[in-house]
């Protein structure tokens, strides 16, 4: 099987060697490139055309919105996740109306980022309590349909209910015991959240296919 | 129905204020009916020492004769009788105030005025007044015998005005001293009514949202259109379509008089009105195309449709009597009069052509334009009142207003304040975040690769890194604890499962801080940090339970406890972070800080009401439990 074709856009170096040592624990990703700023990174893109873009926000010459505005018009399948340090959010949040697939912290845990980006199969991105809120307040609450089914443009009752739940510090199991649902239900409610807000499936389906391979 | 009672009101009024202008003795003695005397003494009242009984001579006027009417033209011959005591004084004269277009005068069969026998037209200004000198020597047969011959194309034109023969000089006086007073006031008054009728016209271009001006100054302009048929009589005949001219400003002078009398009052009949004004350009037009011959008839149609539209005006009053005001009441006697003025003029006309001279015309007139003037100055009072009324309503809106802009203003610069302040807080956020954030988690990334982590530095890095999130959260999200504590355990989640520890996470309301200071929540969350870090790296605990409710928030291990007094010296003296920091962060803040500690665990209570530090008397204190 071919292997899956990372760009890293990220300014400091060993953050950014970090990530490719993360990333190269599973076989099936191949590091195309590093890239430190906007300019290298699209001229590499188009070299390169990668299958997914790892790209940090803040770049020394723009923004890494500029980079993700790119892959979404890319003639080639071409997905892009965005690297963040906590306490940004709203760049977040602006990243994915923007076109990115999903979010990972840059130093959030031991884990591998491998592991994080298949994480993103089971329920979208993963979503923080202040990214529950400020999503909450995207949606206009006239839009909020918190009686009745899903609408294309509100959230449903029960989405609205996740959010909350999230917002007030929740983890995904505990919101499922709260509501009484399964933590796949959960992830559908985020993942059809993200899904309003811009963010479509392309990514889930392609790292699900990767999870097939490697499992 | 409504219509029809007007009508039947209407027309009463006219037949009774016609009945009441007849009954009025007006000056029917200037008339040459009868056989009383007029002296001359009678033309300077003011001045009775200039007119001596020596300068005048008394006759006696004839009775109106039988007229002949040839080519046209009317023909009387009037004989007068004048038997003087003594010859009159000075230069005499036979004084006419008021003649016809055509006169000859004989003084015992001696022609005194050969050249006024013109076979022509004769273009005579009717108003003016003749001298006709004749020798001294009539007088010298003390009988003697004045032949008028007049000739005119009206009837009433021939009839014979009182005469006068006497001092040619004192006369003469006395005449230009009547003209003055008569002729030349009928002059300035049309000239006054031809000026304020442009006058008006220019007041409603400047105006033109008010009809009133427009209709008026149709009324005046018409009007000067008539009299000018007054004042300047014969000479007009020459002009082509003169007649026609002259019917058509009497018929706009009505319907503009109607249109004014409805707009000031407020009528609203708009198809009487469109088909009066259709009819009146009908008329208009069937007296431009019309043969002259057929003038006098077409005249009294003229005077029938003019006198309709009067009847019409004065049931439009009726009509709205139930609902008028006292002063739009005041039209009906006022119109009525009028009317009745005009209807008494138009039958004596008819009657006696004589007595159509007796002024009741006039009468009207001046009746109709004084009722239309004070309606004028009423309509003009009732806009200023309006106007000021509109102007005060203005100045309430204008001060309204310039406090709402004030206001707006404020708000603005309140919001571009609070733009300015959330876009330096982003700012900063944006530096600490990709600046010194980007520094520690590449610094963290380089331990990590190296495999040289020092746990120490390893620790200090995370922490500082955990305080710079904190520092974030505080910028972005200053009143929402509940949301800041999620993040918080958000980010101990890698340190909670490298220590194994499960927490235990229940929100059963949300604080409200939006009473306390924006620092508060960042020093709440400062204190469950602190909280949550001795917990995980001190307690050796399993669980940790948090509870945030509406008034405190709860955090609680299972782990083994410790000696609060000794931890708090112990923590000052290290790093200002420990229980003493905590509880000089719940003192600034205004906040109650529990700590409650035994060897089956610690709890850490921060609260936010006023309620909570009232039934806790130890608040900020700490204490074991046993």
């Amino acid at each position: 099987m071919d292997k899956i074709k990372v760009l890293i856009v990220e300014d400091f170096v060993h953050t950014a060697e970090a990530l490719r040592r993360n990333l190269l624990s599973q076989s099936v990703f191949e590091i195309c490139g590093f890239a430190h700023s906007v300019e290298v990174a699209l001229s590499m893109m188009r070299q390169q055309q990668p299958r997914i873009i790892l790209t940090d926000l803040g770049l020394p010459d723009g923004s890494g919105c500029e980079v993700i505005q790119a892959a979404v018009r890319a003639n080639w399948d071409c997905d892009c996740l965005v690297i963040s340090i906590f306490g940004d959010e709203m760049r977040v949040v602006e990243a994915l109306r923007a076109g990115a697939k999903g979010y990972l912290h840059k130093q959030s845990s031991p884990n591998d980022v491998s592991m994080a980006v298949l994480e993103l199969v089971d329920g979208g991105s993963p979503m923080s309590p202040k990214i529950a809120r400020i999503l909450l307040s995207k949606f206009p609450k006239d839009h909020t349909d918190t009686s009745g089914p899903d609408t294309e443009t509100g959230l449903s009752k029960r989405e609205t209910e996740v959010m909350q739940l999230i917002a007030q510090g929740y983890k995904r199991q505990e919101v499922a015991d709260r509501l009484s649902i399964t933590l796949g239900t959960v992830g559908n409610h985020v993942h059809r959240i993200y899904s309003k807000l811009g963010v479509n499936s392309n990514t889930a389906a392609i790292v699900a296919a990767t999870r097939k391979g490697i499992v | 129905m409504r219509w029809a009672i007007a009508f039947a009101i209407s027309s009463l009024v006219l037949a009774l204020s016609t009945w009441a202008i007849v009954q009025l003795p007006l000056s029917s003695e200037w008339l040459t009916q009868g056989t009383h005397k007029i002296s001359s003494a009678l033309m300077c009242p003011d001045r009775p020492k200039r007119c001596q009984p020596k300068d005048y001579v008394e006759v006696t006027l004839p009775d109106f004769p039988d007229t002949t009417a040839m080519n046209g033209r009317h023909h009387a011959t009037y004989k007068i009788a004048a038997t003087a005591d003594h010859k009159p004084s000075g230069f005499p004269v036979l004084y006419l105030p008021q003649v016809s277009d055509s006169v000859l005068i004989w003084a015992n069969d001696v022609s005194i005025s050969p050249d006024r026998n013109s076979p022509m037209h004769l273009q005579h200004n009717w108003n003016r007044p003749l001298y006709a000198p004749f020798p001294g020597d009539v007088f010298n047969d003390p009988d003697v015998t004045f032949t008028i011959h007049l000739q005119s194309y009206e009837l009433h034109r021939v009839s014979l005005y009182p005469l006068y023969i006497g001092n040619g000089e004192i006369l003469e006086f006395a005449s230009k001293m009547h003209l003055f007073y008569r002729v030349g006031t009928v002059r300035v008054a049309y000239t006054m009514a031809a000026l304020g009728g442009i006058a008006l016209l220019c007041l409603w271009c400047t105006r033109r949202h008010d009809q009133a001006y427009l209709w008026l100054a149709a009324v005046a302009l018409a009007a000067s259109a008539v009299a000018a048929h007054m004042v300047i009589p014969n000479a007009l005949n020459r002009i082509p379509y003169w007649w026609a001219t002259w019917n058509s400003a009497l018929i706009w002078l009505f319907y503009s008089t109607l249109r004014f009398s409805m707009l000031i009052n407020q009528f609203d009949h708009p198809r009487s009105v469109r088909g009066l004004f259709w009819f009146c350009i009908f008329a208009t037009a069937a007296l431009v195309i019309m043969p002259e011959a057929q003038f006098r008839n077409a005249s009294e149609l003229v005077g029938l449709l003019c006198g309709a539209m009067g009847l019409y005006a004065l049931a439009c009053h009726v009509r709205a009597w139930p609902r008028a005001r006292w002063w739009q009441r005041l039209h009906v006697p006022v119109f009525g009069l009028a009317g009745g003025a005009a209807v008494a003029e138009y039958i004596y006309a008819h009657i006696d052509p004589m007595l159509a001279q007796t002024h009741r015309a006039n009468l009207a007139f001046l009746i109709l334009f004084g009722a239309l003037f004070l309606a004028l100055i009423g309509h003009l009072a009732r806009t200023l009142t309006q106007y000021d009324a509109l102007t005060r309503s203005m100045q309430g809106t204008i001060e309204r207003k310039t406090a709402e802009l004030a206001e707006a203003q404020e708000r603005v610069l309140e919001a571009e304040k609070a733009n300015a302040l959330a876009e330096e807080r982003r700012r900063i956020m944006l530096d600490l975040h990709d600046g010194v954030g980007g520094q520690l988690v590449n610094v963290l990334s380089y331990l990590n690769c190296n495999g040289s982590a020092d746990p120490i530095v390893h620790g200090s890095l995370e922490g500082a890194l955990h305080d710079m999130a904190l520092i974030i959260d505080s910028l972005e999200v200053v009143d929402d604890i509940a949301v800041m504590l999620g993040a918080l355990r958000e980010r101990m989640e890698p340190l909670l499962q490298r220590h194994g520890i499960e927490m235990h996470w229940n929100v059963t309301g949300v604080p409200e801080l939006s009473d306390h200071p924006s620092k508060t929540a960042l020093n709440t969350a400062r204190t469950a940090q602190e909280s949550l870090t001795n917990a995980i790296k001190h307690s050796n605990c399993q669980n940790i339970f948090v509870t945030i409710t509406s008034d405190a928030i709860t955090i609680r291990d299972d782990g083994c406890g410790f000696d609060p007094g000794k931890a708090g010296r112990k923590a000052a003296f290290n790093s200002g972070l420990g229980l003493k920091g905590m509880r000089h962060r719940a003192r600034e803040n205004n906040l109650t800080l529990s700590v409650h500690s035994s060897q089956a665990g610690t709890v850490v209570a921060v609260g936010f009401s006023e309620s909570s530090a009232k039934g806790d008397v130890t608040a900020v204190t700490d204490h074991a439990i046993q």
